[in-house]
């Protein structure tokens, strides 16, 4: 499988990804020098399983006139016969089918400049969890790991105690950690009957054919108490605005009420005295409303 | 207390719109962030999206079904208690969930109690709105039912700080304890007597009145106003049923019909514009972003469109706006299969969130407009009623006719034209109305009635020529009254 970036001439990587799950057994890599911005570039490759694959360096055009001096393939301190694909580039080709072959392998061009690309060749990386998962006393956490894009051969899960990484065994702990294992892609693991003590760093570590990656869980345990005391806050918030408003309520109808009150008493003592005056009047009575 | 002669239009209605506005960020809001937390319960329980997906359903599906309910209780007790009582049902609902064991757990503490909770507060708020605005009547819903958009806005981050740091169960308790401010809201719907509620409106205004009836009428429903309580048995009975003849009314009927259409058409669209976003093409962000904006442009409409119905010159229209506003919305959802690329998705989201601000704003008006204020409650239970089976249905028959027809075309051209036949319905309700009154009017021009007055010997009632709703003027003329004093 041929994997090669659709426009050589802008400058940057130009390649393709894929590791096909389907047991593609032949993968090629090309970056083009220099890259972006740097004279030296960097790559991560991943490899989920042995692989035949071939690494080059190619010249971008607008130094393709520059002179040559060397071009040197070296993996450390170790050089390696490299291959001329054409005039510009070159390359090599490796057979990883172990965890010594993985690594860093480097291009470098000399000529009136310097260019150089690293290819790191690694297994795969799990992404671990950055935000603790939280839980409380008494029930129980589920930490999960995933690795989508390449299947591990197996996973283990690590629990930190101190400065030492201990091996979870479910099996010997039955009714404290329960290892789920349904999807080779996933794994759950769940602790039960939480306590203070379970919290802290968990390592899940995926075991691939050329290697083993870990990925970091941070486990926090609370006490009931911490989320009750917002709870508290809230309901005595609740208490206090209904109080008010129903204070506040009596208090506006009294007040309406002394007011009618004090109107009729007012009309009673108009009438009164319009009486004791002998006041006479033809027309209707207006009363003030 | 005095009866007022009308609405206050300001005063302590702002509390209640102030009320409202927290009411809906504790119900909608709250029910739309329930969805953060699937991811924890997926995790936590072990199972997948779908069954999740069933406590939004039930709580939605919760919220409208009960909505007549909370009516009820709010018309027979008072909105005050029925809204507290609400709120400390759908709080106690969120603190049970918090101490989930199973998902089955969660649906019923969750979905059912919460649920019921809400729809307690819900319709009675909103009907406590109609009754103290009349002239700013759609600014005040504007403003109130902004609080979904607003709380939706503001509570989605919360939530998932909440969530990281306390885990689902206690961010479920700190949600409980918000949702009490339920209880807060209904302390502030203080009742209020209108002069309106001791004279029906509906009933004169709909048709053309023989007098004998509308006596008997206006005698039945003084009886059964909040104001004078008779518990016994019959008249409990009798008055519920007089309570809910505002169901038999031809207008009433055709706007539920309507709403029923149109709650089918507008809910799948909330539900797949991301996948379709994300099948054409779209980046994870924008369509996250057009959600957003569908978001916030809802929000702008809610008060705009208040705001522009509230205008004299469009307040006659609002129905016509109402319609206007559902119509688009079914257009949009006409177009949206045509739209390929982030650059046209951007003006649909706008459109279509502008405009489902607007018929959302409209719909407790235009039930007012339809049924009057004393039974706005009621209505307003039945209409929302009426969303639940299309929200709870419409959604997986859009997805189903995704899956089989392989393309999102099918499912918006159905909510298109669901929306579109719903502005219809109403439009055409509209014109045989109006070709029926200038047929009425052309038969009565020669008797020269044009003033029909019926007294009972104690309160006798004028109404002009003028049948439609808003034109009609009540002269109460009280032959008992002051004048012989």
């Amino acid at each position: 499988m041929i994997l090669l970036g659709p426009d050589l001439t802008t400058a940057g990587f130009n390649e393709e990804i894929n590791l096909n799950k389907s047991k593609a057994l032949y993968v090629e890599y090309e970056v083009l020098l220099p890259g972006e911005s740097d004279v030296h570039v960097e790559k991560n490759i991943f490899l989920g399983s042995a692989v035949k694959i071939e690494l080059s360096c190619r010249l971008a055009d607008k130094h393709s006139h520059m002179k040559i001096l060397q071009v040197t393939w070296k993996k450390g301190n170790e050089t390696i016969k490299h291959i001329n694909k054409t005039e510009i580039s070159w390359g090599i080709q490796l057979t990883v089918s172990e965890n010594r072959k993985l690594g860093s392998y480097t291009c470098t061009v000399t000529g009136e400049k310097e260019f150089s690309v690293v290819f790191h060749l690694q297994v795969p990386q799990i992404a671990g969890r950055e935000k603790p998962v939280v839980s409380y006393k008494g029930d129980s956490a589920i930490l999960i790991c995933e690795s989508r894009s390449y299947t591990p051969i197996a996973w283990t899960w690590y629990m930190t105690n101190g400065s030492e990484q201990i091996a979870i065994n479910d099996s010997l702990m039955l009714d404290k950690y329960v290892i789920d294992k349904a999807d080779a892609n996933v794994t759950h693991l769940k602790i039960l009957k939480l306590t203070e003590e379970d919290g802290g760093t968990y390592w899940c570590e995926a075991a691939f054919e050329l290697g083993k990656s870990k990925g970091k869980l941070k486990l926090k345990i609370l006490s009931l108490m911490v989320p009750l005391k917002p709870f508290l806050a809230i309901v005595a918030e609740v208490v206090i605005l209904i109080t008010l408003i129903f204070v506040f309520e009596l208090y506006s109808k009294k007040k309406e009420k002394r007011a009618e009150d004090e109107k009729e008493f007012d009309q009673i003592e108009q009438l009164k005295s319009e009486e004791s005056n002998g006041v006479e009047s033809n027309s209707a009575r207006h009363r003030k409303v | 207390m005095a009866p007022r002669a009308g609405p206050p239009d300001g005063g302590w209605g702002w509390m209640i719109v102030a009320g409202c506005f927290l009411v809906t960020i504790c119900t909608r809001a709250v029910t739309r962030c329930i969805s953060i937390f699937f991811v924890e319960f997926q995790a936590y329980f072990g199972q997948d999206y779908a069954r999740t997906a069933w406590i939004h359903s039930i709580v939605d599906c919760a919220t409208m079904l009960c909505a007549p309910l909370g009516s009820l209780i709010s018309n027979h007790v008072s909105c005050q208690v029925g809204i507290m009582l609400g709120g400390l049902l759908s709080s106690i609902g969120l603190i049970l969930s918090s101490f989930a064991t199973s998902l089955e757990h969660l649906y019923l503490s969750l979905g059912v109690l919460t649920g019921l909770g809400f729809a307690l507060c819900y319709s009675p708020a909103i009907a406590m709105v109609g009754k103290y605005f009349n002239k700013r009547k759609a600014l005040a819903y504007g403003i109130a039912m902004s609080g979904s958009g607003i709380g939706t806005f503001i509570l989605a981050p919360v939530v998932q700080l909440l969530i990281e740091q306390f885990s689902w169960r206690g961010a479920l308790l700190i949600l409980g304890g918000f949702v009490l401010n339920l209880c807060v809201c209904g302390a502030l719907m203080r009742p209020i007597a209108l002069e309106e509620d001791r004279k029906t409106v509906p009933g004169l205004l709909e048709k053309d009145y023989v007098p004998e009836a509308q006596k008997q009428d206006l005698k039945r429903m003084s009886l059964c106003s909040p104001l004078i309580r008779t518990w016994s048995p019959e008249c409990l009975c009798y008055c519920s049923l007089k309570e809910y003849d505002f169901l038999l009314m031809p207008g009433f009927m055709v706007l539920a019909v309507s709403v029923l259409f149109m709650a089918y058409g507008c809910s799948p669209l909330f539900v797949y514009l991301v996948p379709y976003a994300l099948s054409v093409g779209v980046s994870h962000h924008q369509a996250a972003f057009l959600m957003s904006i569908l978001g916030v442009i809802d929000i702008i409409g809610n008060i705009t469109f208040g705001w522009l119905t509230d205008r004299r010159c469009l307040k006659k229209y609002r129905y016509f706006c109402y319609l206007f506003a559902v119509g688009m919305d079914g257009l949009c959802c006409l177009f949206l299969p045509v739209l390929q690329n982030f650059p046209l998705l951007v003006p649909f989201s706008f459109t279509f969130g502008y405009f489902d601000g607007a018929y959302v704003t409209l719909i407790p008006v235009v039930t007012a407009d339809v049924v009057g204020t004393s039974s706005l409650s009621s209505a307003l239970g039945v209409v929302y009623f009426l969303h639940a089976i299309p929200y709870l249905v419409s959604p997986p028959v859009a997805g189903w006719l995704v899956d089989t027809t392989g393309s999102y075309t099918a499912s918006f051209l159905l909510c298109g034209f669901s929306m579109i036949f719903s502005s219809v319905l109403l439009c055409f309700a509209r014109l045989a109305k109006k070709m029926k009154r200038t047929h009425l009017k052309s038969l009565s021009s020669d008797t020269h009635s044009k003033q029909h007055i019926w007294t009972n010997g104690a309160i006798a009632y004028s109404v002009t020529g003028e049948l439609d709703q808003k034109d009609a003027e009540f002269l109460p003329v009280d032959t008992n009254s002051c004048s012989n004093r």
